[in-house]
């Protein structure tokens, strides 16, 4: 008696079960009869931002007008769950078509067998390899074997609040080139009272080795892991940022999210950061500039990145040809175009820039100029993000918070070694 | 108890086939995984799963030599230490002066539960825009009145208390509906009883009240201090750890070792038998203890 | 002594309102901002209602992502945890609360200790064990892992054990057996704790982020939080879009708690547990 009614119960409950099952079943079975001579491809990616909204209507647009019975399914989400999610996807055979991730992470990737080696891409499509700035397209290559096709390139660049410069009595149109001018000009714009802030320095920005670099300085040879942060050229530069922090050109605390809202609620008049400010500030009709990273002793150095399309490990040849179709349109002139254009990333395409409306595109022209000083901030570097988290945050944080300088590059520079000895 | 063990052998199959349904969902999705995180610990093994070998106990020498695994340790004990009683308290302050099943008192605590409709994600987006010393209404309206407020997220004193706050602040409805619901069930006539030799509010509180529900509040302290101590979607959301690993607690630093730096599984998941040991012990110690009170009372 | 009580009811209602209001603000701020524009939300000096009521943010919202079918996904996979949950778990908690058998304690200790796995754990394991049943990527492979949970087995344990044994032992008289009163005692006089329970498990899986994420790889497969939390960028925050997000994954479920809550309190007048 009981039995059979817990029975029935637990009949009942696979039934309810089953049926969720043999929905999501059939649904399954119903787009791949609809899509017999159609590809489906899907992309994983982690524009969650402004940039994320164009990247999706680019896409659409693909969707709708190429002949090849493509479809792009974009599926976006943040990286840390892209970046947990896919080693797994890939070894259950269950990875995305191909993914548009940083290219800090090709190098790591590689190195785990992650990717398909796309080296025959330029000529299967017929793209012309040389038409491209050569430092981008190097960047998505290990070796001599090519593992992503770019998508975009961007370095960090100092972005000013033209009205602010104006209201402090600063010329508008001459942004400081160097150290000293940057360290006036933030000076200048602080204003106590009012609550109007220099210069953005937040403490888990992950570039400061922009400033070392200006100075002749360096955190580590990726090529011999040789530890550089514990030199005087450091020191003293480290001690600059430390006193003009302390001269209040910045707030207590930023982090650098909080470093670009206050940059666009027009609260601080400079800060570092990459384009995909530009399509924000444009919406709320900023009246703002764009130069590059100011030089130190040494030179100007800016640190780049990009985002390269990959094809993960274990993509059959029909999904693979689908999507060097994607990617040799992605490197078409229009769609690049309407990228720069539309997000303020910089030309990286030779014919593009004889384009009229790049020539004569001012945000573009002040990033194109800004955008020759880039420098390779350990990407692809298998320690990479961990300096970045484990030893420049945390020094970093200090520093800005009064801590001498020469102890806490001493701590960094120990824990470098930790990781790296590994 | 006489009949239940007279119809002997019967009655336990009948008991097992009311826990089966629940025992296989758990042994298949909560059991088998738990075992295999169990056996990763003892392996080298990062994300990608490629060159596994046998590490023996190697990833767990690792862990006790790491400073962060100490500092983790700390900070989840001292968020849980602080976090569970203030929960509980508030929970059982509120139900002390919300006894009458007035409308007033209801629509109270139908409100109070409203900040745990919403998930810790949004609260924490929500309060870290609240809190923002830069751009923060609260930052501003303390200017107007003169009070310069600190960067609460980014300085090590204060981050672990406003991560606190905002974690009380979101569950404390919840302990609180709980707690009313057991208070409701109190017969009247305790408190009948105790009106007539003229006890106030308070001590009728005190006398009748926690005590009838004690089982209710263990049941509570249990819980509650089981999810503090996994706390992450908060930490995650409004410090990231920061400042100085100052908020950063076991979970964090198992997310960040496995999925986020080094993708090492292998060591994450020696981290987490570790967490989990922990925690098996305090709870287990904790319900001793609050079996043993029931049987006094 | 009346003064004492006056008191004490004064304190009360201070702290009641104080609370109220620490409640509150922030929720109102919340609803209001959401109005406003994308330079108004991140205007200084801040001002708590917005220049201009506008719903662009909610239209932006709207048209970022697919709301309505990740509704539909979120209703059909919190609502079957939901209820196959409540069924599985209060099963096995009538076993524990009310009978008596070999190895009890044990079984129960070790459910309990399910409960202290953080998902983090067991994520990888679980994404792997769920490719190899084929239950990837689908519904089902939401809704089975969430089947029963310690949670809620610990819970009922601790309501059914509370019912006095008079009831059943008047019940077993009249020649019950175990599923009857199950079904007509133990289930009928446990109303608000199933339903708080209920509310519970609906909304955290509502809620549920990580999760989700992991679990699903199409878009079409995703539930609402995890969708809107891709508005969440990583570069730039829109806080516009982000505070319209966070008021629509609330709404559902405000409703649903109101309208819960009536049913609540009514559960409880009528459970009648009180001797």
């Amino acid at each position: 008696m009981k039995f059979k009614k817990i029975g029935s119960i637990l009949l009942a409950s696979a039934m309810v079960c089953s049926l969720f099952a043999g929905c999501s079943k059939q649904e399954a079975k119903k787009d791949e009869s609809k899509n017999t001579d159609e590809t489906k491809l899907s992309l994983w990616t982690v524009f969650t931002g402004s940039d994320g909204d164009v990247l999706k209507e680019i896409i659409k647009d693909y969707n709708e007008t190429n002949k090849d019975g493509i479809t792009v399914e974009v599926d976006i989400m943040d990286n840390d769950t892209l970046q947990s999610k896919l080693p797994a996807a890939i070894s259950t055979g269950t990875a995305p078509s191909f993914v548009l991730v940083g290219i800090e992470y090709i190098q790591e990737y590689v190195n785990n067998d992650s990717l398909e080696d796309i080296s025959d891409f330029w000529d299967t499509t017929g793209t012309n390899e040389d038409n491209y700035y050569e430092n981008v397209v190097a960047k998505s290559y290990v070796g001599d074997k090519l593992y992503g096709v770019p998508m975009q390139y961007n370095l960090q660049y100092l972005y000013y609040n033209k009205d602010m410069f104006s209201d402090a009595g600063l010329n508008p149109d001459a942004p400081p080139s160097t150290f000293a001018e940057l360290e006036e000009c933030a000076k200048a714009l602080t204003s106590a009272d009012e609550g109007k802030y220099g210069l953005a320095i937040p403490s888990d920005f992950g570039y400061y080795v922009q400033y070392l670099w200006g100075n002749g300085g360096d955190v580590i040879n990726t090529a011999t892991n040789e530890n550089l942060l514990n030199s005087d050229t450091n020191v003293e530069t480290l001690t600059w940022l430390q006193e003009l922090k302390k001269a209040g050109v910045s707030p207590d605390g930023l982090t650098s999210a909080e470093a670009d809202t206050m940059f666009q609620s027009g609260q601080i008049g400079m800060c570092l950061a990459g384009p995909w400010n530009i399509n924000v500030l444009n919406d709320l009709g900023m009246n703002y500039g764009i130069a590059a990273m100011p030089s130190g002793s040494e030179g100007a150095y800016s640190a780049e990145g990009g985002c390269s399309y990959m094809i993960p490990k274990g993509a059959d040849d029909a999904s693979k040809k689908a999507v060097y179709k994607f990617m040799s349109y992605w490197l078409t002139d229009d769609v690049l175009k309407e990228w720069s254009v539309r997000n303020g990333f910089p030309v990286w395409s030779y014919s593009l820039l004889e384009d009229e409306d790049i020539k004569s595109n001012e945000i573009l022209n002040s990033v194109s100029e800004a955008s020759s000083i880039g420098r390779d901030w350990h990407l692809g570097y298998e320690y990479g993000t961990q300096i970045d988290n484990d030893v420049m945050k945390p020094m970093m944080e200090n520093i800005l918070m009064g801590a001498d300088v020469k102890t806490e590059v001493q701590d960094a520079a120990g824990r470098l070694d930790e990781i790296v000895s590994k | 108890m006489e009949k239940t063990r007279k119809a002997g052998g019967k009655n336990q199959k009948t008991a097992y086939l009311f826990i089966l349904p629940s025992m296989i969902v758990l042994t298949v999705f909560v059991f088998v995984p738990l075992i295999s995180a169990f056996i990763i610990s003892l392996m080298n093994m990062d994300l990608y799963m490629n060159g596994i070998s046998f590490a023996g106990l190697d990833n767990y020498l690792k862990m006790f030599q790491d400073a962060r695994v100490l500092n983790a340790t700390k900070n989840t004990l001292v968020f849980t230490v602080i976090e569970v009683p203030v929960q509980i308290l508030l929970a059982l302050i509120l139900t002390m002066f919300m006894q009458k099943n007035t409308k007033l008192h209801k629509f109270l605590r139908a409100s109070f539960y409203i900040p745990y409709v919403c998930s810790m994600t949004a609260i924490s987006i929500l309060w870290s825009m609240l809190l923002n010393s830069n751009s923060g209404m609260l930052a501003y309206l303390l200017k107007k009145a003169g009070v310069i407020m600190p960067n609460l997220m980014s300085n090590p004193t204060y981050a672990m208390a406003v991560i606190v706050m905002v974690t009380v602040w979101r569950n404390f409805g919840y302990t609180l509906t709980i707690i009313t619901a057991a208070t409701l069930d109190i017969p009247y006539s305790l408190y009948e009883a105790a009106d007539l030799d003229g006890a106030t509010g308070l001590k009728k509180f005190m006398y009748i009240t926690v005590p009838s529900i004690k089982q209710t509040i263990g049941f509570c302290a249990v819980t509650t201090f089981i999810l503090a101590f996994q706390a992450f979607d908060q930490i995650y959301v409004m410090t990231g750890g920061g400042p100085q690993h100052k908020t950063e607690t076991l979970v964090s630093y198992i997310y960040d070792r496995g999925f986020r730096t080094e993708h090492d599984l292998g060591y994450a998941s020696a981290i987490s038998v570790y967490l989990f040991i922990i925690i098996a012990i305090i709870t287990i110690c904790m319900r001793k203890y609050i079996g043993r009170k029931e049987e006094q009372a | 002594m009346k003064k004492r009580g006056k008191i004490f009811s004064i304190a009360g209602s201070i702290i009641l309102c104080l609370v109220a209001l620490i409640v509150f603000v922030p929720l109102v701020w919340l609803i209001v901002s959401s109005f406003k524009s994308d330079a108004d939300v991140i205007r200084w000096p801040p001002a708590f209602l917005p220049k201009e009521w506008l719903t662009v943010q909610y239209e932006y919202v709207v048209e970022a992502i697919p709301i309505l079918s990740m509704l539909k996904n979120t209703v059909v996979f919190a609502g079957s945890v939901t209820v196959i949950s409540l069924l599985f778990d209060s099963l096995a908690a009538y076993a524990f609360a009310r009978m008596e058998f070999k190895g009890k304690k044990v079984l129960f200790t070790i459910i309990l200790l399910t409960m202290m796995v953080p998902f983090q754990i067991i994520m990888i394991p679980l994404y792997i064990e769920e490719y190899r049943l084929g239950i990837l990527d689908t519904l089902l492979g939401l809704i089975l892992p969430r089947a029963s949970g310690a949670y809620g087995i610990y819970m009922l344990t601790s309501f059914f054990s509370r019912i006095p044994k008079s009831l059943e032992e008047a019940a077993r008289i009249d020649g019950l057996n175990n599923l009857q009163i199950y079904r007509r005692i133990v289930i009928p006089l446990s109303k608000p704790a199933l339903i708080s329970l209920g509310i519970y498990h609906f909304m955290n899986n509502w809620n549920d982020l990580l999760y989700p994420m992991m679990l699903t790889s199409s878009v079409e497969n995703r539930t609402l939080s995890a969708g809107l939390a891709v508005l969440v960028g990583s570069n730039s925050i829109k806080y516009g879009p982000t505070l319209a997000a966070t008021v629509i994954s609330i709404c559902p479920l405000l409703l649903l708690f109101l309208f819960g809550q009536r049913f609540f309190i009514e559960g409880i007048a009528t459970s009648g547990v009180k001797e």
